[in-house]
């Protein structure tokens, strides 16, 4: 990997990693377990790795953005995840912030075209 | 199949804190069986499993990204610094305690008795200061590891059918072994100055030796003995990465004589010492025999929580080499 690639990696990385919260919390309306929200969000172009995804479901229940539950009755114990009210709260505010930013951002690069 | 997620999950949990651990158990292994389900057939081989167990990362990588909250250190090292951690805050109160009583009982030796209540706060103030300091310590060593990027790693070079099985009595904890090294080396030193004063003090320092509670040398060098024994012990067993039951049982000895050893080195005359300063201490119910209880008892609890694990490697004694059980702490 050249020095270019690592860099491109790294600072992807770091962008990455605040747009994970907002996509998990956007999908949590539904309860979900940890594999069909990597599913979830893969079909709909973000893959995220489980290693990173598992460890911030219970980040973001242990910051009460996040509800939990086992569900024993099926195949399988599965762990599902739905989103709190106080999450809910914080999901509103923080679309809002997203999408005031993808505008502010996309007149920045924008201008960086042309400048 | 079972067999290596279960291996794999053991693994990630040996890092995981106690209180977490279970439920972060039960939710890998359900997460690996749906992968499996969606990736495999019905019943996926060995190497199908080990490459889901790749992409989610070698067991302390796992368990790292479960630790949130990392200030000075990254993920990489903050389950070894907690492990770290831990020791310095079981040893080093003990450590302090000991002194404090030890250094009580000197100063009476040298005729200048302390106040109760001063030996206390003293204590107390040591103990808090010393765990402090240790901690410091450690965060420190730990940060200069971070910084200096001996954390190191990648899931290319980790491999899971190479994980130790569950509970093999073979397995190395290489980070106690090391910690008992570390220990042992401490340990002779101080006992080296011991035999150089003919006995306990708090001085260590040759021109000065302070009050000296005089105990039998031959006694002393045989604790010596015992201890640099199990270094050198320590040290073949980290450098084979493998127990077996000579090892284990010729350990459990060394341990038990090390007892038998402390009992005369340290126990007695420090009883003796101890009764000659507080005379009405002998009216307490079996206080002469408190250093053959406490020998006892210890020598009891070395033998039943090795015991198993003996039993274990006795089983075992003459089976093929695994290769397998040859791994990574």
């Amino acid at each position: 990997m050249s020095d270019t690639d690592e860099q491109i990696g790294k600072l992807r990385l770091e962008l990455r990693r605040g747009i994970v919260v907002l996509a998990v919390l956007s999908q949590m309306d539904t309860a979900r377990y940890g594999y069909s929200l990597i599913q979830q969000l893969a079909a709909q172009g973000l893959d995220i790795e489980e290693g990173t995804l598992y460890p911030l479901l219970r980040r973001l229940e242990g910051q009460g953005l996040l509800e939990s539950e086992w569900e024993v009755g099926e195949t399988r114990p599965r762990k599902y995840y739905r989103i709190s009210p106080f999450g809910r709260d914080v999901l509103v505010a923080l679309r809002a912030e997203w999408l005031e930013t993808v505008e502010v951002m996309r007149a920045i690069l924008q201008g960086g075209d042309h400048g | 199949m079972a067999d290596l997620i279960e291996r794999y999950i053991y693994h990630v949990g040996r890092y995981l804190p106690k209180k977490d651990r279970a439920d972060i158990e039960q939710e890998l292994r359900s997460l690996i069986q749906d992968q499996l389900e969606d990736r495999f057939d019905s019943a996926p081989t060995q190497e199908q499993i080990a490459s889901i167990l790749v992409a989610l990362g070698a067991p302390h990588h796992m368990a790292a990204s479960y630790h949130h909250q990392q200030i000075f250190v990254g993920p990489d090292l903050y389950p070894q610094m907690m492990m770290a951690l831990q020791h310095v805050w079981l040893i080093a109160p003990t450590v302090v305690l000991f002194l404090s009583i030890f250094g009580a009982l000197i100063s009476s030796a040298q005729g200048e008795p302390r106040p109760g209540a001063s030996i206390v706060i003293e204590t107390l103030a040591a103990l808090w200061q010393t765990t402090i300091s240790f901690s410091a310590v450690v965060v420190l060593i730990f940060a200069v590891m971070q910084r200096v990027g001996t954390a190191g790693g990648d899931k290319a070079a980790f491999d899971p059918l190479t994980l130790a099985e569950v509970d093999d009595p073979h397995t190395v904890d290489r980070f106690e072994a090391r910690v008992g090294i570390v220990i042992a080396a401490c340990v002779t030193l101080v006992l080296l100055i011991f035999l150089g004063e003919g006995g306990l003090t708090l001085h260590f320092n040759g021109s000065d030796p302070g009050g000296v509670i005089p105990v039998p040398t031959p006694w002393l060098m045989l604790l010596i003995g015992a201890v640099i024994a199990m270094l050198v012990l320590h040290l073949g067993v980290l450098r084979r990465n493998r127990w077996n039951a000579a090892l284990w049982l010729t350990e459990t000895c060394l341990e038990v004589f090390g007892m038998i050893c402390l009992y005369f080195v340290v126990y007695e005359p420090l009883l003796a010492r101890l009764l000659a300063d507080i005379p009405g201490l002998a009216n307490v119910p079996a206080i002469d025999s408190a250093p053959e209880i406490v020998v006892v008892i210890g020598a009891l609890i070395t033998l039943i929580g090795r015991g198993s694990r003996l039993v274990g490697l006795w089983r075992e004694r003459g089976s093929p080499l695994d290769p397998v059980s040859l791994t990574q702490n």
